[in-house]
């Protein structure tokens, strides 16, 4: 059996003599805790020099790599030097390997987890390996080496920085002991006095080892998200203790073998290697392969169990609705009129504020509790598309920083606020919390809508879920049109896709396919020649008020469902046929009994705005990152925001029509209406 | 047949435990660095010629001494004053060892180990007998390292019984006073006595201690006597089982502090001073290591419930009663 000799340097109170079965091998690990004491760590080297197999130790400060040369502290190398005969290794191969390899993955399966967040290093030098990757994601990093390592009241936020740092205080930094009694206070209470602390402290995801953490006051960590290479049990439940409430775990299966850890795991690929050859990248390589290892979350303490926060802008739809501003209710409403342009003008120099809440929303899924904070900005639509959308950026970021301030975890833009500029990519760039636009849920809601005014209007037959009619989507390349088509290509029987440019049909259709090879699409370039053989209608164009559809020809009993703002299909048009209904959105409704808006939002009851509905539901899902971003819309998305709808129960309320909702007596109206136009066809 | 195997049994304790147990034990082998001269009368007696602190410790003794009965490790480097790497390599490092091998012994039905009440932690008040404080600071490496040693024997999970005995404070022989090397509160009466002359001046003397602090002490003597008696009564029932082996009657700080006037013929007054640096240095100055003053302090007081239920002899060790002899020391 090959016997381990592992010398935690940086623990206290570990020490075993044990024979410990590791992927079908079993070794004799001694392992003995040295608390920072170098001359025990050198004595037992050389006692068990040429006894042991190899040497493993863990905890040591280890080579700090730069762009030229590296940092490697005096004393370090003395005791890796120690032995004469027996290999010794620390475990640094494999975090270097291992640990940006197993970190890109991580993000690149979890985007969302690391986003927006200030990622704080105790000390960067001793973490070189999640410093690279980090960087590369471009999170602000905040590095606490110049307190941790010499308690100096600085941070650095770039390895640029910290090679500068560490190559200036080198010849300091050799000539330190290696002591515990070297690190610093990380209380809450010593915030105030110290800069870099607070700074330290502000970050919500920490990066560091048990060696660097484990002497330290824990109590910093409530709350915290911790990046760690490993987590002994015995730690693990120092952490639970201290409040700390995730960790990521880059080698988590390490856990089951709580005897094991870095150094142990390179003295095992020592000893598979044999004496006298050193430990290669490329071993690592193909035990990770071997060993299928991957990181992982684990959850540490359950969230912070209060009411979960969220928040949205809105602004008023027209001039009418700055008259319900307290000052200016006093205007009766026959009177109004001469004040519009010249308060619209003014108001639009106020600055954002918060308008008011919607509290009592409770997530069927997980029980938990939801509050949305509504931000309003005070430009009317004509405002928002006549100013600069670099003024109306940064009252909306504004917004979001009153926002972060009080707790919200991400923030929608209500309304006309989400076409301003690049709909919201500078703003989320730049807000401290995620933002979203709410179109995914917006576009998902209208097909729900259009679905359930076909099912009312009972003309279409429906077989398996399916709907043996036609659609017809007018403005099928815009992107939300692209999204309804492949959304309803698996509702519907037959697809008719209307745009003006025909390559981009084509292009649309092959895709359609690749989703559903089943599907049956006749593709135009004119809505009118098929416009009196489809059931529904979606249309989606930018026509600005053109029109895109001869009513007149429809087919009678047809939904239409105008997505387009400004409509495509005008107040006119739509009363020149009865028997043909035309719908313009599905507002839904917020889980929850005890709903409640204490504003008007120019809806009743629990029924919101689909984009605002969104919000919510990110924020019940806990998934606080930029869901909906920009004039396009992912089809992915989507579908999975209907998904989570579904879940947390965030349902279809009403269908909207020119003049608000559309109620049962009008559906059935306009059912008779198309019957008997039908019979007369007939 | 019982057949021991005792470590330390060259040292302080060790003398006195050797006779005691060779009493009544079939054959004792006594394993150590250097051979002792003293045990030549005891004919049950073998001496191992054994380094604790080298790794292959298990694989170096002979064969036949893993069919012993009993284990009793007493080896420790008892200095306050010694560095971490010393002292862990004696304590701890040992003390694995001695795992190893009685993993080893197929026929052990048992494993004594003599830690220490200084495992406690000054800063608490009362130490439980079977139960290891989860310490985190310590005032010496003497302290600290016997703590990780019994630490690591609590969580071995060794199959056999384990029996931890933590002695108090080992003062003189009762019945002569003899004691070979000054330590513990040895240090006080060495430098009183020393400095006699100078203190015989002085109406008072400042000294940081609590005048109500207990000594927790035991003649060792005693302490043989009563370790041999549980030995020879143990049913090898239970897993573990700690024993605090404290005089029943000891005395507090200023109690010991007058008797030792008395004694040297002193007349001064000890004034009680909290912990200061200034005091650290006079005490350093005049032999009196610091890590001491941690002890002067202490609030604790032991547990004795198992003690008293299994070794009602215990009763029977009094400061009152030996106290005249432990001073004989100072002529």
């Amino acid at each position: 059996m090959k016997h381990i000799l592992s010398l935690a340097f940086a623990q206290v109170a570990y020490n075993f003599d044990e024979e410990v079965e590791f992927y079908g091998e079993t070794y004799r690990i001694t392992q003995y805790s040295t608390n920072f004491d170098l001359d025990l760590t050198e004595d037992l080297i050389k006692k068990y020099d040429g006894l042991c197999d190899v040497i493993c130790i863990s905890g040591l400060p280890q080579k700090v790599k730069f762009k030229k040369g590296f940092f490697l502290h005096p004393d370090v190398h003395k005791i890796r030097t120690a032995a004469k005969e027996t290999p010794i290794v620390d475990g640094q191969i494999i975090k270097d390997v291992y640990v940006p390899y197993a970190l890109r993955r991580f993000y690149l399966k979890n985007k969302t987890f690391l986003s927006k967040k200030k990622i704080g290093f105790y000390s960067a030098a001793l973490q070189k390996p999640f410093v690279e990757v980090l960087e590369d994601l471009g999170n602000d990093l905040v590095m606490a080496d110049p307190y941790f390592l010499t308690k100096l009241p600085f941070t650095l936020h770039g390895s640029k920085a910290l090679e500068k740092y560490m190559k200036t205080l080198a010849p300091v930094l050799r000539r330190m002991k290696i002591k515990k009694s070297h690190v610093p206070s990380f209380k809450e209470e010593n915030r105030k006095m110290n800069r870099a602390l607070d700074e330290f402290l502000s970050c919500e995801v920490l990066v560091g080892n048990e060696a660097n953490i484990n002497f330290l006051n824990l109590s910093h960590l409530k709350g915290k998200t911790l990046i760690i290479d490993i987590l002994t049990p015995l730690f693990e439940e120092k952490l639970k203790q201290a409040g700390l409430t995730e960790a990521l775990v880059c080698l988590p299966q390490l856990t089951e073998h709580s005897k094991i850890n870095y150094s142990i795991l390179e003295g095992i690929i020592q000893l598979k290697k044999g004496q006298g050859v050193p430990v290669k990248d490329d071993d690592v390589i193909q035990m990770v392969h071997d060993l299928n290892l991957h990181p992982e979350i684990k959850k540490i303490n359950s969230e912070y169990e209060g009411v979960v926060k969220f928040s949205f802008v809105i602004h008023p739809l027209s001039s009418r609705y700055l008259f319900k501003l307290p000052g200016l209710k006093l205007i009766s409403k026959e009177y109004t009129k001469p004040f519009e342009k010249g308060i619209e003008e003014l108001l639009s120099y106020s600055p954002g504020f918060y308008y008011g809440k919607i509290d009592g929303i409770v997530s069927e899924k997980n029980g938990k509790a939801v509050e949305g904070l509504i931000y309003a900005v005070t430009e009317t639509p004509k405002k928002l598309m006549e100013k600069e959308p670099d003024v109306i950026y940064k009252k909306i970021l504004k917004l979001c920083e009153q926002a972060q301030e009080s707790g919200s975890k991400i923030m929608g833009l209500g309304a006309y606020t989400k076409i301003v500029g690049d709909a919201g990519v500078t703003i989320d760039r730049l807000s401290p919390i995620p933002v979203t636009t709410g179109n995914s849920l917006s576009s998902a809601s209208t097909l729900w809508a259009a679905k359930l005014a076909v099912e009312k209007m009972g003309l279409v037959k429906k077989e398996n879920n399916k709907f043996l009619g036609t659609v017809m989507v007018v403005g099928a390349t815009g992107s939300i049109g692209a999204v309804s088509a492949k959304v309803l290509s698996l509702s519907w029987d037959h697809l008719i896709l209307v745009a003006p440019r025909a390559y981009k049909l084509m292009e649309l259709k092959e895709d359609i396919l690749k989703i559903n090879p089943n599907a049956r699409i006749t593709i135009s370039t004119e809505s009118d020649a098929h416009s009196h053989e489809s059931d529904l209608i979606i249309t989606t164009t930018s026509g600005q008020g053109k029109t895109v559809l001869d009513i007149m020809k429809v087919k009678p009993g047809c939904v239409i469902c105008d997505v387009s703002r400004p409509f495509d299909i005008s107040e006119e048009d739509a009363i020149k046929r009865p028997d043909v209904l035309v719908i313009a959105s599905g507002e839904v409704q917020l889980p929850g009994e005890n709903v409640n808006i204490n504003i008007d939002i120019g809806l009743e009851g629990n029924i919101v705005y689909a984009c605002l509905a969104e919000t919510a539901l990110l924020a019940m899902e806990g998934k606080y990152e930029s869901f909906t971003l920009s004039r396009n819309i992912d089809y992915e998305k989507v579908i999975e925001i209907d998904k989570l709808a579904n879940e947390h129960g965030v349902r279809l309320s009403q269908i909207m029509g020119h003049n608000g909702f559309i109620t049962d007596e009008e559906f059935n109206l306009c059912r008779e209406h198309a019957l008997q136009k039908l019979k007369d066809l007939a | 047949m019982m057949k021991l195997l005792v470590t330390g049994g060259t040292g302080f304790l060790g003398n006195y435990l050797i006779r005691e147990l060779a009493g009544f034990a079939d054959h004792i082998f006594l394993l150590g660095r250097n051979q002792p001269k003293t045990f030549s009368d005891l004919n049950n007696v073998e001496f191992v010629r054994a380094d604790l602190t080298d790794p292959q410790f298990v694989q170096s003794l002979p064969e036949s001494l893993l069919d012993v009965d009993l284990i009793i490790h007493a080896a420790a480097l008892y200095d306050i004053k010694c560095s971490y790497d010393k002292a862990f390599l004696q304590n701890v490092f040992a003390t694995q060892n001695m795992l190893g091998l009685a993993k080893k012994c197929k026929r052990l039905k048992a494993f004594y180990y003599i830690s220490t009440i200084a495992v406690g932690d000054e800063q608490s008040f009362y130490l439980e007998e079977d139960f290891l404080p989860n310490r985190k600071s310590f005032s010496d490496f003497y302290s600290q390292t016997k703590f990780l040693a019994e630490k690591m024997i609590r969580e071995s999970e060794m199959e056999i019984p384990v029996r931890i005995i933590r002695p108090g404070i080992i003062v003189g022989d009762s019945a002569t006073g003899a004691m070979p090397k000054g330590d513990g509160p040895y240090y006080f009466m060495d430098a009183l006595k020393k400095h006699s002359l100078l203190i015989r001046s002085l109406p008072y003397l400042p000294l940081p201690y609590n005048p109500n602090t207990k000594l927790p002490i035991i003649p060792v003597d005693h302490c043989a006597r009563f370790i041999a008696l549980l030995v020879k009564r143990d049913q090898f029932d239970g897993q573990i089982k700690t024993y605090h082996l404290i005089s029943s009657e000891v005395p507090s700080v200023r109690e010991f502090l007058s008797d030792i006037n008395r004694a040297l013929g002193l007349k001064v007054d000890y004034l009680p001073v909290p912990k200061n640096p200034l005091h650290n240095g006079i005490l350093k100055l005049i032999g009196i290591p610091t890590e001491l003053v941690a002890f002067m302090f202490s609030k604790l007081s032991y547990d004795k419930t198992r003690t008293n239920k299994e070794l009602p002899e215990i009763e029977e060790s009094r400061y009152s009663e030996y106290r005249e002899k432990l001073f004989s020391y100072l002529e």
